[in-house]
């Protein structure tokens, strides 16, 4: 445990919030499944808001059919909203076309999934490096920005092994490099440690703390393993499509862990 | 549910995964059947087949070619669906299903696709015979198209060849699928992928070998080509198995250290076809040395028939040659001729007239006969040709007593001499500037104006007529009309270039068409394998693009990297093969002696023969990339 454990965090932002640009704000979002054809439609997400500022580590939390994948997708322009708006990074992705939408979740998204989502043809190196080859960014550069993230990360001795060839940690904390490598406004996790053992689980969400403490990374995070979600400085609940409470973590991890597991209790759906 | 019933929803139930595998068989069969189906007609067993057994062996060979390929072909689709549904099979033991009973339901299966593929097949086959046997009878010139029967025998062939051969092979696939564990089987779809690792010496041997092959086929002249065949084919073949398995993954291997891997869509590429080229290495040098293996064999057959109708062009030189004698009888005229030639709106491009005196010559060296012309004529008529063909030598001619002046056994007219006589005047002989008609194949000799006025009225004249016309060289409804206006007994006192070249063609055709069949058949039968060989990858690929899609690829940049795989997996076998049977080609050029130009033409003939298919090959591709990406990126 760190010192800043244990400070309440103070977010002075907040009271401006009227006024500071959000890196990632979504307004009124709603989807709704099926129905067109007169068939039973079901509503996933329900006039959702949500704010996230530059700095920040959120996490959602919910049950299974909560809509938090739904909200992912949408946020992760994957997915349209039926009603709604996001906006990153003042862009609002509603309006571009199918290549514009790649361009601009290679170059303002990272993303962080379950299965790692690493290319098994590929080395470490080569998976990390993916989002500035395919923008041709000079070899010098690439060089510089992998040799900084893989030190945060501590891969950089396996940069040169194909992805079975290292441990599950390992190849998801080389996924973390390659969603952060391009400095994007928002890195956007799924499960990401869904398929760890407890140990790698910490390692990564370890390293994923301190990427967000030390570099400023942005990180919305949905899960809904609370240790995982423990490490988020907010946890935004979601249940049935709505948002249902928020928790800030005040002080330390520990505590938090166990704000996190009450309010998943009370939300019921979880057993514990 | 009984076990036929397990097998026959299996079918039901997953119908699309065994599309690929049943349509592949259906088309072996379908293509056997149709061959057989002509090979066996009963027009063709009452003789009506031009060049009789020799023929016929041509296309039973070809008969055999095509099931040993259909063998393979069968065994080849059959291997890749047991491997794509391995993960299936270890389920099923893993519920408790026994090894006996995992192959009894791979036969039975297999035997309803095998029974509905021959159905198919057959059924496909019939619709197919019809158009089959009316494109042979036209590339065999054959009037009347021959009658559409179902041949007994060669539906009983196809029928039984194909249940034993899906068998076979079906048996071959079960007995090999029990060997394998549990864990193995459901293994195999997560299995990771090893990067593979070149063996560069083997990879350096098989490039000298086949450079070595290269350089042998482009300097050997002459004997030294017979003698080098075996040989060099034998290292050739090793070294295109050799560059495949390891030199392509050393190539690729090299690639990924350029500057230029780091650099937009190549390291995906490069990447990929690391593994593709490896684990397709044995199927890719297979097509590579069969590609090289047909167009050799249609490169020689199109270099040796254009060298049979060049031959033709020089022998006759003009498109008509006939002699008009005054006597009666049927004969062809020039009036007949030009209104030929008027009623089809053609205009002769030569048309010149020869006057001659034809009569029995005797001389020391024997008895023949003397084409007699005057000799300020005949030098009209040559440069009217614009042929070759001038006077030499000198003789004396001595004009004899003759009475009788019709039938074969008249008296000599003439008595030819080497040196002055007393009453001789002097003669030159003449090399006719065309092919002449037998009729008029003796020695020519032309004399001054008023001799041969003189001979003229003593023992009358007939007249040489040398007709040409656009498209003589080709089969054209003049050509046709003049060859149907020439009088049955009439054939000493023409030649007809027309008719020769539609004989040729006959004899030629039907080889022609024999190897243009396996030709396309192999072609098909190739880029079907590769085809499906792609397609039992498309799982792994639609996983690979949808996480690209997430980390942010276009749908241009997805293209592109699927397109250039595609590309190199298609393509790269058939132009390997292309540049063997080039130099394979040049090689036959140094057999047959040539040089310069004639050899140069050879060169030519074999770029033509590569290209033809090189262009199938590649509308190939494109279909084959627009069904793959389709099926890859359905909607971006």
């Amino acid at each position: 445990m760190t010192g800043s454990d244990d400070k309440p965090i103070v977010t002075p932002r907040v009271s401006t919030a009227q006024d500071a640009p959000a890196v990632l704000e979504a307004r009124g979002l709603t989807k709704v499944y099926g129905g067109a054809k007169g068939g039973v439609s079901h509503t996933a997400l329900q006039d959702f808001d949500l704010r996230v500022e530059r700095g920040e580590f959120l996490g959602i939390m919910g049950p299974s059919g909560s809509g938090k994948t739904t909200l992912l997708n949408m946020l992760s322009t994957i997915d349209k909203p039926t009603s709604g708006s996001v906006r990153i990074g003042g862009q609002d992705p509603a309006g571009m076309n199918a290549e514009q939408l790649a361009l601009f979740r290679r170059r303002r998204l990272g993303f962080v999934f379950q299965d790692f989502n690493l290319l098994d043809t590929l080395t470490l190196r080569e998976n990390v490096l993916l989002p500035l080859v395919l923008d041709k960014v000079p070899v010098q550069e690439m060089n510089a920005r992998l040799g900084r993230v893989a030190a945060v990360l501590g891969i950089a001795g396996v940069l040169e092994r194909m992805p079975y060839e290292v441990s599950g940690g390992q190849q998801q904390r080389a996924a973390i490099a390659r969603a952060i490598v391009h400095d994007p406004d928002v890195v956007l996790a799924d499960e990401l440690t869904g398929n760890l053992d407890s140990k790698a689980a910490n390692d990564v969400m370890q390293a994923l703390r301190q990427l967000n403490e030390e570099q400023g990374v942005t990180v919305v995070m949905v899960t809904h393993d609370p240790f995982a979600a423990s490490f988020c400085r907010r946890v935004v609940f979601i249940r049935d499509g709505r948002p249902f409470t928020e928790l800030r973590r005040g002080g330390n991890r520990q505590a938090f862990f166990q704000q996190l597991l009450d309010t998943l209790s009370a939300m019921g759906g979880f057993a514990s | 549910m009984t076990f036929a019933q397990l097998a026959l929803s299996n079918l039901k139930g997953s119908w699309l995964r065994y599309a690929a595998f049943l349509l592949s068989s259906t088309f072996s069969v379908a293509l056997f059947f149709v061959y057989a189906q002509f090979l066996y007609h009963p027009d063709l067993e009452a003789g009506y087949l031009y060049g009789g057994q020799a023929t016929r062996t041509v296309l039973t060979v070809c008969l055999v070619l095509i099931a040993v390929f259909a063998f393979f072909f069968v065994l080849y689709s059959s291997g890749a669906f047991m491997r794509a549904r391995n993960k299936e099979f270890g389920l099923l033991t893993l519920m408790g299903t026994t090894r006996g009973q995992l192959r009894r339901l791979i036969w039975l299966e297999n035997t309803f696709l095998s029974l509905a593929a021959i159905a198919a097949g057959v059924g496909l086959g019939l619709l197919f015979s019809r158009l089959f046997l009316m494109a042979i009878a036209r590339v065999l010139l054959i009037d009347e198209p021959l009658s559409f029967v179902v041949v007994p025998r060669a539906l009983l062939m196809t029928a039984l060849g194909f249940f034993l051969l899906f068998q076979l092979v079906t048996l071959a696939g079960a007995g090999a699928v029990g060997r394998r564990t549990v864990l193995e089987m459901l293994k195999e779809a997560s299995k990771p992928r090893v990067k593979p690792r070149p063996k560069v010496g083997l990879a350096v041997l098989g490039f000298l070998m086949v450079a070595g092959g290269y350089g042998v086929a482009a300097t050997a002249q002459g004997e030294a080509v017979v003698m080098a065949f075996v040989p060099v084919v034998v290292v050739v073949v090793l070294g295109t198995y050799l560059l495949f398995t390891q030199g392509s993954v050393f190539v690729m291997r090299r690639l990924t250290r350029g500057a230029s891997y780091l650099r937009g869509t190549r390291m995906l590429v490069v990447s990929q076809l690391v593994f593709r080229l490896s684990d397709n290495a044995r199927l890719l040098s297979n097509i590579a040395t069969l590609s090289a293996v047909v167009l050799a064999a249609a490169g020689t057959f199109y270099v040796t028939s254009r060298q049979f109708y060049a031959t033709i062009d020089g022998q006759f030189p003009h498109a008509l040659t006939f002699v008009e004698t005054s006597g009666d009888g049927p004969q062809l005229t020039r009036s007949d001729v030009d209104a030929i030639l008027a009623s089809h709106g053609v205009t002769a491009t030569v048309a010149a007239d020869l006057p001659m005196v034809e009569g029995r010559l005797t001389s020391d060296d024997g008895q023949g006969w003397l084409v007699l012309v005057s000799e300020p004529v005949y030098l009209a008529w040559v440069n009217a040709l614009e042929g070759p063909g001038g006077l030499d030598g000198a003789a004396w001619l001595t004009p004899l007593d003759v009475t009788a002046t019709d039938g074969n056994d008249r008296p000599p007219a003439f008595r030819l001499s080497h040196e002055p006589e007393p009453g001789a005047v002097a003669a030159r002989h003449v090399t006719p500037p065309t092919a002449v008609p037998p009729y008029v194949s003796g020695a020519w000799y032309a004399v001054d104006a008023g001799f041969w006025e003189a001979q003229a009225r003593r023992l009358g004249t007939m007249t040489f007529a040398v007709y040409d016309w656009p498209g003589s060289d080709r089969s054209t409804a003049v050509g046709t009309a003049v060859s149907m206006a020439i009088p049955s007994d009439y054939s000493v006192l023409v030649t007809n270039k027309h008719a020769m070249f539609v004989t040729v063609r006959q004899m030629l055709g039907l080889s022609m068409f024999a190897g243009l069949f396996v030709s396309v058949l192999f072609f098909i039968g190739a880029g079907s394998l590769v085809y499906f060989k792609l397609f039992t990858e498309l799982p792994d690929d639609r996983r690979l693009f949808t996480r690209l899609k997430r980390v942010g690829i276009t749908r241009r940049e997805a293209n592109a990297v699927v397109s250039r795989q595609v590309a190199l997996v298609f393509l790269l076998p058939f132009a390997v093969g292309g540049v063997h049977a080039l130099f394979a080609l040049n090689a036959l050029g140094g057999l047959m002696g040539t040089a310069g130009p004639a050899r140069a033409a050879v060169i030519g003939y074999a770029l033509t023969v590569v290209g033809l298919f090189g262009a199938v090959q590649l509308v190939f591709f494109l279909l084959t990339r627009w069904t793959y990406l389709r099926a890859l990126l359905p909607r971006y």
